[in-house]
């Protein structure tokens, strides 16, 4: 709260921001916001490791009901939106071990559904050939392509979220984007 | 960036959570909350105290339990706090005023919407002439609704912030949008307008609305149009138009920078209405809704002033909100006479909290377009800035609603008041010397301003708010009171709260017109006009 110039109590959003609400206010306060922040991302990273919208949307509730639950332990070491990205990535891989996920695509079909890019100019299209792409790549090889070369990470915090290496998530992501090149007969220059 | 890369960047999103996504991720934090109350609860009642809780009996905790609850309710029922939006997401039973209280909350928690608004409309008819000794009742007891709503033009796209920023992406007329169901199940406008401006030969034909409350700049373009001055259509030369310095809020302001929910008929004066109406369980683009609809008077319908047959406003008697149930945020407004829609105006696609940047209210107009530019005269001030700038020191409050802050002030040596006359043509009269103050809370706002009294006792300005015909209060919603401290102890002011149109007081003092205005309740309006002070 904070005296104005004309003697009205103000309150300045963000001092509002830092008060200190109840304990149940403050946590569903910091999860909509974690939500805000990287539901994008967490929804492309569980959409294309398991190939539905329906999974998409189990898992991620199966996410943020433990992200709430354990809000309280989380430390801070990460960042929330890498800590949410775990929890994505492992609850991920759990899901597919339980539904044994169906087989990916064979090189065959991918072949049969390749056309060339430049002739495509409808997004939905490319969108869908992306995505049956990206079904092809192992889960670990999917998580490492998005996380790095969509989402921006490093490779330092790449490992953190997917609990391996830093080099190994190098050479997921390399031989990620080779496997993608193929399939959708684009180029692969670019450094990483 | 590599080809793959882009394509994972252009094209690599995923779809949106199916419809009533969020609203289940709510109910489950809620069991998640009950789940953890329960464990601490029985923790306690077996004499296993967790280390930081005492024991306490059952009875003592459902007791407790108890007085919380109903504390609660009463506090959200009298004074809405700021953390009822998600403690009171199911009401065991609904009560328009818990409703309406939640509303008003969330409007005041969320700091961005996005969303696609669908307005649609159906024509009202009633007899040519009144029958000797008819009221306005009569009239609209025979008046009938014709045929079901139907779109008026094609969904726009709005974004706007807790700051007092507004985009408007809206088709312009012959536009040709799409809304359905998208490829993937997802509810979705077809034909997306870029955010740059770059493509503007190319997109389709809508207006760019931007408006931003704190800067006072505003603007409108419509890319890929070209208007005829000589056949007053799209046509020719392509036109945009730049305002700076415009008005803060109303009274100046009606028709210039309104807010979002002001543009698309969203009338946050017709919660204090509804508050006094019924509620009802309803299910809103798949998720858990409640509607809350009340009776209102309709009207006025009078002869016209000039020609003959009847002219006629507020042709509504009920008025209807739903409210998402996870949010409380309202996502549909309508108007009913005899049961048929006479107005609806909802929200779909809708994104709280999204975030936004700067550029999207940012005026961008492409090379080589006519950009018209005209000066409103609102200057943008510091608070002690407006203190001093005319011969007079303006009136501010010492009592802020909760939530509320400080957004803006603007001066001005002139503006212009438009008012009705007699409910016909409108009319334009000179104001001067004026000093506006706007105070937000989230999506809520309300403004004071003060002014030199010189012409605004011009009897066309019986309400300096009524600036369309259906935001006119009725007699029965208009009131006359006598301020009982701060400055303007003792002076009579006039206090208005039309069902639509913004709820409002304006007094005359010592020279001067005074006028507050905005999302208030007919109570805050008085509490804050009996705490106006001068402005240090």
């Amino acid at each position: 709260m904070t005296p104005s110039a004309d003697g009205a109590e103000v309150v300045d959003l963000r001092e509002r921001r830092a008060e200190a609400p109840t304990p149940r206010r403050s946590a569903h306060t910091t999860l909509a916001a974690a939500m805000a922040a990287s539901d994008d991302r967490l929804r492309a990273l569980a959409y294309h490791l398991l190939g539905s919208r329906d999974a998409m949307d189990d898992v991620l509730q199966e996410v943020y009901v433990k992200a709430y639950r354990h809000l309280d332990e989380f430390r801070g070491e990460s960042t929330i939106a890498t800590w949410l990205y775990r929890i994505t990535y492992t609850t991920c891989i759990d899901h597919l071990r339980r539904e044994k996920r169906t087989e990916p695509m064979t090189s065959e079909q991918i072949e049969d559904a390749r056309p060339g890019i430049a002739g495509i100019d409808d997004h939905l299209a490319i969108r869908d050939q992306l995505h049956q792409a990206l079904a092809a790549l192992s889960p670990e090889r999917c998580a490492a392509v998005l996380l790095v070369l969509r989402d921006g990470y490093n490779y330092v915090d790449a490992a953190e979220i997917l609990g391996v290496p830093p080099g190994t998530v190098a050479s997921r992501v390399a031989h990620g984007r080779r496997q993608l090149a193929a399939a959708l007969s684009t180029d692969t220059e670019g450094g990483e | 960036m590599t080809d793959v890369e882009r394509l994972l960047h252009e094209h690599g999103a995923a779809p949106e959570h199916a419809p009533g996504f969020e609203a289940q991720l709510w109910m489950a934090i809620d069991a998640e909350d009950a789940r953890q109350a329960a464990e601490k609860a029985g923790r306690e009642s077996s004499g296993k105290p967790d280390g930081t809780t005492r024991r306490r009996s059952w009875r003592r905790i459902a007791l407790a339990a108890a007085v919380v609850a109903a504390v609660a309710v009463l506090a959200v029922i009298v004074y809405p706090g700021r953390n009822a939006v998600r403690e009171l997401q199911h009401p065991p039973v609904a009560n328009a005023a818990v409703v309406v209280a939640n509303v008003r909350e969330a409007l005041t928690s969320f700091t961005t919407i996005r969303a696609t608004v669908i307005s649609s409309r159906a024509g009202v008819t009633g007899p040519e002439a009144f029958e000797p000794g008819w009221t306005s009742a009569d009239w609209f007891a025979r008046a009938k609704v014709e045929g079901p709503a139907v779109p008026v033009g094609d969904p726009a796209r709005i974004w706007a912030t807790a700051d007092g920023q507004l985009r408007n992406v809206a088709p312009v007329t012959g536009a040709s949008w799409s809304y359905g169901p998208g490829p993937d199940g997802t509810i979705e406008v077809t034909r997306e307008v870029p955010d740059s401006l770059e493509l503007t030969r190319d997109v389709p034909p809508v207006s760019i609305d931007t408006a931003d409350d704190a800067t006072g700049v505003v603007s409108w373009y419509a890319p890929g149009y070209r208007w005829s001055t000589e056949t007053g259509s799209f046509a020719s030369a392509e036109k945009a138009f730049l305002v700076t310095g415009a008005p803060l809020g109303p009274p100046d302001s009606q028709g210039q920078v309104a807010s979002w929910m002001g543009t698309e008929g969203f009338s946050l004066s017709a919660l204090s209405v509804l508050a006094h109406g019924t509620v009802s369980a309803a299910t809103y683009d798949g998720r858990p809704a409640l509607v809350v609809g009340a009776d209102v008077t309709p009207g006025p319908a009078v002869p016209q002033t000039t020609g003959s047959g009847i002219s006629f406003y507020g042709q509504f008697d009920r008025i209807e909100i739903t409210v998402d149930k996870a949010t409380w945020f309202p996502v549909r407004f309508t108007t009913k006479l005899h049961g048929e829609v006479v107005d609806d105006s909802r929200l779909t696609d809708i994104r709280l909290d999204a975030p936004v940047t700067d550029a999207l209210f940012t005026p961008s107009f492409p090379k080589g377009a006519k950009v018209e530019a005209s000066d409103q005269g609102f200057r943008r001030v510091s608070f002690d800035e407006a203190a001093h700038t005319f011969d007079y020191t303006p009136l501010a409050p010492s009592v802020l609603p909760s939530d509320f802050h400080r957004l803006a002030a603007a001066v001005a040596p002139r503006s212009r008041f438009v008012v009705i006359e007699g409910l016909g043509e409108a009319a334009e009269l000179p104001s001067r010397d004026i000093t506006a103050l706007d105070y937000r809370a989230g999506f809520l706002r309300f403004t004071v301003t003060t002014r030199s009294e010189a012409g605004m006792r011009d009897p066309r300005l019986a309400d300096p708010f009524a600036t369309e015909p259906d935001l006119v209060a009725t007699p029965d919603q208009r009131e006359k009171v006598t301020l009982e401290s701060g400055a303007l102890r003792g002076v009579e002011a006039q206090l208005a709260t039309p069902t639509l149109g913004v709820p409002h007081l304006w007094a005359f003092h010592d020279g001067l017109l005074i006028t507050v205005a905005g999302d208030l309740t007919r109570d805050q309006l008085l509490t804050i006009a009996n705490s106006l002070e001068p402005l240090k």
